[in-house]
């Protein structure tokens, strides 16, 4: 008997960007003969045949957007013939019109068990259909090959209602699916239920409850629930009768209700929406909007304050504005201006509030607004050394604070730093653990309307939904908390170990929270505890990719990710090189430095950070790699042979070896003790810190002996930040007199330098807009850039090799705009946020030198006094007491002259580098 | 990232103080008579978000390609009748079309003052299809916009990127340009990783007007208070970290000083003459920037620079829906505003001296989305003008506008560049007058494409 031939066809090219010639090759083959021909076929239409090997044909094809279908016939030489598989040739870009089908089925109902016949009507715009397949209640049932496209099924199940859709796959693979066919058996056509819905009152009080019931009914089955329905958003379901519902109004206006009955078939049937109105003429009638300005927030004792209210309305008239002292009313106004000057006898702090009132008699009330009311601050000190401790151990040297070093003495001062409670951002305050709005947290009320921007509800999304209230937070700790020793240290902590906001996640207030108090909790306990903390931060799990992170996976030749593996050594603990004791890089034998790991090494850490996914937001044992949830540390998920942690050996830095079967807990405690036990940390850690602390340039030695405090305590532990933090402070290179090192101290952080002037200057700020003012330095809060923080501690002063991290925001454009906001501050301040309670914005106390302000020398040597801790150098004291000197006094002074001048004053020495260099 | 990098070149950092202020009359415009003759100029524009270059250069020959995907329907394409058709005989005479918006760069192409070079995109060095889907050469962080416009600006892929080419450039030109009281490097475009060097810091000017400290004005309060200023940063008393910090400043405001004169005069007749068009003085965006641009190049010679590079910008390309009316919007704000300022290099006698170029973050898909845009993609299509622009064609391999093609990095569109960053820049830079040692220096991929093909040809 002879065997068929085998022939397959090919093309060059396989496709073609435009159209033009191509070549098909068969390859064809017959195992008791010879190939006697191959012909081509392009469809049904005959191209060439070919009778000797190589089998070729030529073709130029001419229309883009098409698929040729090429097949090739052989025949062999005893005459059998074989068709090769079809071969499609695209030519330039085709799109696949997705097909569409159509189902359609009889009878549509039975009142016995039976056969029903299924019909599917399927086209294809750009092609053909090669398939449609049959399904009962989800089950396939029939896969049809060519037309007609219809089945049959029987069905067994009396008061059954049997689902049918059909999906039909074109020629090139694209399927659609057909409608759903509801075929009923034993009960007839189904009918739709029918419902009404009838509310108690169409007007109700505000705050008050509307009632309502519906009617529902349904003639061949029964009503499976009724769901209620208040502005399109779904706000209950009844499953029994009655089918009663209420709902408490929010807020005045008008609520549109409706419900929705669905039967035991699945009809549903919906009422028109029925309008209840909550609330009284008064309360639907817009309020008024009012906002309430201050001449100043922050003033000497006696000072009068004037109130500057502005009000409208937009459904009718302003009736009068009232203003209020701590509460109590202290004037009203029924015609513009509406203003009020009140005077305040003595120092301490007033709020103040004004209400407006509309014809109606609605009410509308601004946010309390704070004043500080100051007298005189002491100088206590001109030491050049305590000024220099405050400014490296606090958010800015103040006379006030230098007052409690001068009577502690600077080892007391410390000490008693290291006992005062954390201020910092605890989660009974950043209690919103959500990613999005929720109803007591949206900008939009119930009925779609957007909430004034003073409402809670708004307030909640500027402040939880964002870093907003986190910034203004950092900004009035580092201002006004006891515990500046630990906020700085926490500050510097967070500008090596960086997360930031860049990350979406990572934006939104209790993330960013819980991970900062992770730095204020251990700023004076134990590095490694640090390290371990950050390592199941779900906060660090997402900016570093260990969370969800899984083993490696060979069959999809997946390796796990080696972001959070590489930095924790490169950022975090040992950095790029093997180091010396002192912080100084160690050299081969051909004076290169030595690296401290290779990718190897980061392979192997890689695998230890497998396993981890999100906590369960309740608390639950974790089963499963879960969706995000910043509310608790990150937990391991179970693994299989290719998912989770990576039980595997592996080899960490100094040939440390983690054994096989280790728990992802034990080997991630493993990993993060290797690299805090590695030599390099010590010095690595303690030079960060002392840039960040003291100057940007420490010398060898001074790393050295901070290093060896954090290899050893004095009583064998290592890591020990509060030792180390005390040996930075109390070393030598950090104490005395005056510093010789031209090299010494550092360029303010753009946050330090505004908090610096607050505090010297006895300012007042509710931290509000300070983190935009610091971002256009350079310098966002927990919005670094990326994870090499705002700046990099190998910056140097530009044409020289003396490192400077602070430099790298330092350029020609942040030089200007920093002494631009110097001048803002000075001349202007902010203004209080008319939606933040007790807003008092920020204001620089320039009016305590005014009393001086007749004399310049006397006056430019308070300011710095204030300001730098004590007399600037001859050449800067003799410019600025010129310039002060040019604002001309009359022969009775102003108190705008003399304001003037303490501006001009605070201005030149604010913004000259003896204020922004720490020295 | 490698830390080591870092290069210590010297550099005085000697600080001017106050002396310098006083060299010539604070408000005083010194005289522009020495003008220099060896002048040139960069000009880059950044297109910020991603611009789609598909639609700027349109295949005409191979209109039915295009036409397949962008159709009428998609709304993301050119009607074939509505293109400004021009032949690019380094495509094999095929003809193309500009877009409509363009009429007045497609003059400037006809005239041969304009380029275009056809699938540009970053790369760290040649790369075939099979090796960019093996991951191989492939640039980090492709269609991120963050991470393309670092890659296109610094051109070192996987490093944080604190210096630019622009700045790398100005590094080794600040030589040429002794005496100069300008940085070689000036941004109207902010602060970008494209303007800064090793030792280079840009003199960022804003959009309109003069570099400004708060509280200036011509009263003597105010010029009490600047002389104050000026004089505290020579009193930092030899410490290092006060006279590095006052130097930039102090730097900073003897360049406003120098420039300010030119940045606030009356807008010189040069200029308001180029930049008027139909009798209205273009007042975009782009065209202001490139206004500053021009009062600095008109006082370069009291300036006392002889190589600048400059850097401006128009932003709104992350065009993912509606991108028909937001191209034809910003191309019809880009294209009079270049046109303008090439007009005004021609009126002022240097067309042949300063050379302009476009980058921007990436092309974008060919196919449409949902939302009647296109979303991020990678290899485009850029321009470069100017009179010693080789122009009236189109220089590397204008990509097959094919899905899932040879050319497609995906499934929707997205070219793999046959040209390089490096290339375009050491174009220009050998242009310029770079030595091959300093072209090095300023573009660290251009080693790994063969010496032949370095150099696009463009100028």
């Amino acid at each position: 008997m002879n065997a068929a031939p085998k022939v397959t066809v090919t093309s060059s090219p396989a496709n073609q960007g435009v159209p033009g010639p191509l070549t098909l090759t068969a390859n064809a083959t017959d195992t008791d003969g010879t190939i006697a021909k191959v012909a081509f076929y392009n469809g049904g239409t005959k191209i060439s045949e070919d009778t000797t090997s190589p089998f070729t044909a030529t073709f130029t094809t001419t229309t883009t957007g098409t698929v040729y279908k090429f097949t090739a016939v052989a025949t062999d030489d005893k005459g059998l013939s074989t068709t090769s598989t079809e071969l499609g040739v695209t030519v330039g870009s085709v799109i696949n019109a997705v097909p569409k089908v159509s189902l359609s089925g009889t009878p549509t109902s039975q009142t016995t068990p039976g056969t029903v016949t299924l019909t599917a009507s399927p086209t294809d715009s750009d092609g053909t259909i090669t398939k449609v397949s049959f399904y009962a209640n989800g089950q396939k049932f029939a896969d049809v090959l060519t037309p007609p496209f219809t089945t049959s099924y029987t069905t067994t199940n009396t008061g059954t209602i049997y689902k049918f859709y059909a999906i039909a796959t074109d020629d090139r693979g694209a399927t659609a699916t057909s409608q759903d066919v509801n075929i009923s058996v034993g009960t007839g056509t189904n009918n739709a239920p029918k419902v009404t819905l009838a509310v108690a009152s169409t007007q109700i009080a505000f705050p008050g409850t509307a009632t309502m019931t519906a009617t529902a009914s349904d003639v061949d089955g029964t009503i499976a629930r009724v769901r209620f329905y208040q502005n399109g958003t779904q706000r209950g379901e009844v499953t029994t009768p009655p089918y009663t519902f209420s709902y408490t109004t929010t807020v005045p206006g008008i609520y549109k209700f409706k419900a929705i009955a669905t039967d035991d078939k699945g009809a549903t049937t919906s009422t028109a929406e029925v309008p209840v109105t909550s609330g009284t003429p008064t309360q639907l009638n817009k309020k008024p909007t009012v906002s309430l300005s201050l001449s100043n927030t922050l003033v000497m004792a006696p000072a009068t304050v004037t109130l500057t209210a502005t009000a409208s309305d937009t459904d009718g008239a302003i009736q009068k504005v009232q203003f209020y002292r701590n509460g109590a009313k202290i004037g009203e106004k029924t015609a513009t201006p509406f203003t009020f000057t009140d005077t305040i006898a003595s120092s301490g702090k007033v709020s103040y509030h004004v209400d407006a009132t509309d014809d109606v008699g609605n009410v509308n009330t601004t946010l309390q607004q704070v004043v500080s009311a100051q007298v005189p601050p002491a100088v206590a000190t001109t030491d050049p050394d305590i000024w220099r401790l405050l400014n490296q151990a606090t958010f800015g040297a103040s006379q006030a604070e230098a007052a409690s070093v001068k009577s502690l003495g600077i080892t007391g001062w410390i000490d008693g730093q290291f006992a005062k409670p954390v201020t910092g951002y605890p989660a009974s305050r950043y209690n919103k653990v959500q990613l999005a709005e929720t109803a007591d947290c949206t900008t939009r009320d119930p009925l779609g309307n957007n909430y004034p921007s003073n409402s809670p509800q708004a307030m909640c999304v500027r402040d939880h939904l964002s870093l907003a209230m986190v910034q203004r937070d950092l900004f009035t700790n580092a201002v006004y908390g006891g515990d500046q020793l630990r906020q700085r240290v926490a500050w510097a902590l967070s500008q090596f170990l960086v997360i930031s906001g860049v990350e979406r996640d990572l934006s939104y207030a209790h993330v960013m929270a819980r991970y900062q108090q992770i730095m204020f909790d251990n700023a004076f306990g134990n590095f490694e505890t640090i390290l371990a903390k950050i390592s199941v931060s779900p906060a660090m799990g997402n900016w570093l990719d260990s969370v969800n992170n899984d083993r490696p996976d060979a069959t999809k030749n997946r390796v796990p990710n080696e972001n959070y593996a590489r930095e924790i050594m490169q950022l975090f603990s040992v950095g790029l090189v093997e180091l010396k004791s002192d912080g100084t890089p160690l050299l081969d034998a051909n004076g290169d430095p030595i690296p401290t790991y290779d990718q190897d090494d980061i392979k192997q850490f890689a695998r230890v950070f497998t396993g981890w996914t999100y906590a369960n937001p309740d608390g639950s044992a974790i089963t499963k790699k879960n969706a995000v949830y910043y509310g608790a540390d990150m937990g391991v998920f179970p693994g299989t042979a290719t998912t989770g942690h990576d039980t595997d050996a592996k080899t960490l830095l100094n040939g440390t070896t983690l054994l096989a079967g280790q728990t992802a807990q034990k080997d991630l405690a493993d990993a993060v003790h290797n690299v805090f036990v590695h030599p390099n940390t010590g010095p690595f850690v303690a030079k960060l810190l002392i840039q960040r602390l003291v100057t940007g340039n420490p010398s060898d030695a001074y790393v050295g002996r901070i290093a060896a405090k954090f290899a050893n305590n004095g009583s064998g532990v290592r890591g020990d930040l509060k030792a180390v933090v005390r040996a930075i402070l109390l070393d030598a290179e950090a104490r005395g007199a005056a510093k010789a090192d031209p090299a010494f101290g550092s360029l303010r952080e753009p946050v330090l330098m505004i908090t610096g002037l607050v505090r010297a200057l006895n300012g007042v700020t509710d931290g509000a807009a300070l983190g935009d003012r610091t971002s256009t330095l350079g310098q966002r809060p927990y919005y670094a850039p990326t994870v090499f923080n705002y700046f990099q501690p190998d910056e140097t002063i530009p044409g020289t090799s003396i490192l400077a991290p602070e430099f790298g925001i330092h350029d020609s454009n942040s030089a200007v705009t920093r002494t631009n906001l110097v001048y803002s501050l000075v001349y202007s301040g902010i203004a209080p946020d008319q939606t933040l309670p007790g807003a008092t914005g920020t204001r620089l106390n320039t009016y305590q030198f005014d009393q001086y302000a007749t004399d310049a020398a006397v006056l430019t040597d308070k300011v710095a006094e204030m300001l730098v801790g004590g007399a600037l150098p001859a050449a800067a004291r003799t410019a600025v007491i010129n310039a002060v000197n040019a604002v001309t006094l009359s022969a009775t002074p102003t108190a705008q002259q003399l304001t003037d001048r303490s501006r001009m004053a605070v201005y030149l020495i604010a913004s000259s580098y003896h204020y922004q260099v720490q020295r | 990232m490698s830390t080591n990098r870092r290069q210590f070149l010297a550099r005085s950092s000697a600080l001017t103080g106050a002396a310098m202020a006083g060299a010539f009359g604070r408000f005083g415009i010194e005289s522009a008579s020495a003008q220099a003759a060896d002048y040139k100029a960069l000009v880059c524009l950044f297109q910020f978000g991603g611009a789609d270059s598909n639609n700027m250069v349109v295949p005409d020959t191979d209109y039915a390609q295009y036409g397949l995907v962008r159709t009428a329907g998609s709304q993301v394409g050119i009607p074939q009748a509505n293109l400004l058709t021009f032949t690019a005989s380094r495509q094999g005479g095929k003809s193309y079309g500009f877009h409509p918006s363009l009429q007045p760069l497609k003059d400037l192409y006809d005239q041969k003052k304009l380029a275009i070079v056809a699938n540009a995109g970053t790369l760290i060095a040649p790369i075939t299809m099979t090796e960019y889907k093996a991951g191989i050469n492939r640039p980090p962080n492709l269609f991120s916009h963050s991470d393309q416009q670092m890659l296109w600006q610094g051109l070192l892929p996987g490093e944080i990127v604190r210096t630019g080419w622009g700045g790398r450039l100005a590094d080794k030109l600040a030589s040429m340009n002794t005496g100069q009281k300008i940085p070689t490097m000036v941004s109207v475009s902010g602060t970008q990783v494209f303007n800064s060097g090793h030792d280079t810091r840009p003199f960022v000017i804003p959009g309109n007007g003069g570099v400004l400290l708060s509280g200036q004005g011509a009263d003597a309060v105010s010029t009490a208070r600047y002389n104050a200023l000026r004089t505290l940063l020579g009193t930092g008393g030899g410490n290092k970290i006060f006279d590095g910090a006052a130097s930039i400043l102090d730097k900073s405001l003897s360049a406003a000083d120098a420039a300010n004169p030119y940045l606030t005069a009356t807008l010189p007749a040069t200029i308001q003459t180029a930049f008027t068009v139909g009798g209205t003085l273009l007042n975009t965006g782009l065209a202001n920037q490139l206004k500053q641009v021009a009062r600095l190049i008109e006082a370069r010679g009291a300036l006392g620079v002889k190589r600048q590079v400059f850097m401006v910008n128009i932003g709104g390309w992350d065009t993912h829906s509606n991108i028909l009316t937001n191209q034809a919007n910003l191309f019809g704000q880009m294209a009079p505003a270049m046109r303008a300022f090439y007009d005004y290099t021609v009126a002022a006698g240097i067309s042949t001296n300063v050379t302009t170029f476009t980058m921007s973050d990436f092309n974008r898909t060919f196919i449409g989305n949902q939302t009647i845009g296109t979303d991020h993609a990678y290899g485009g299509n850029y321009l470069v003008m100017g009179g010693a622009v080789k122009g009236g064609d189109m220089y590397g391999t204008y990509p097959q506008l094919f899905l899932k093609g040879p050319e497609d990095t995906g499934s929707n569109g997205a070219w793999l560049p046959t040209t390089s960053v490096d290339q375009i820049g050491n174009t220009l830079a050998t242009w310029f007058g770079m030595s091959a040692a300093d072209i090095a220096y300023t573009f660290p991929n251009l080693a790994n494409w063969s010496a032949g093909v370095r150099n696009v040809g463009f100028i």
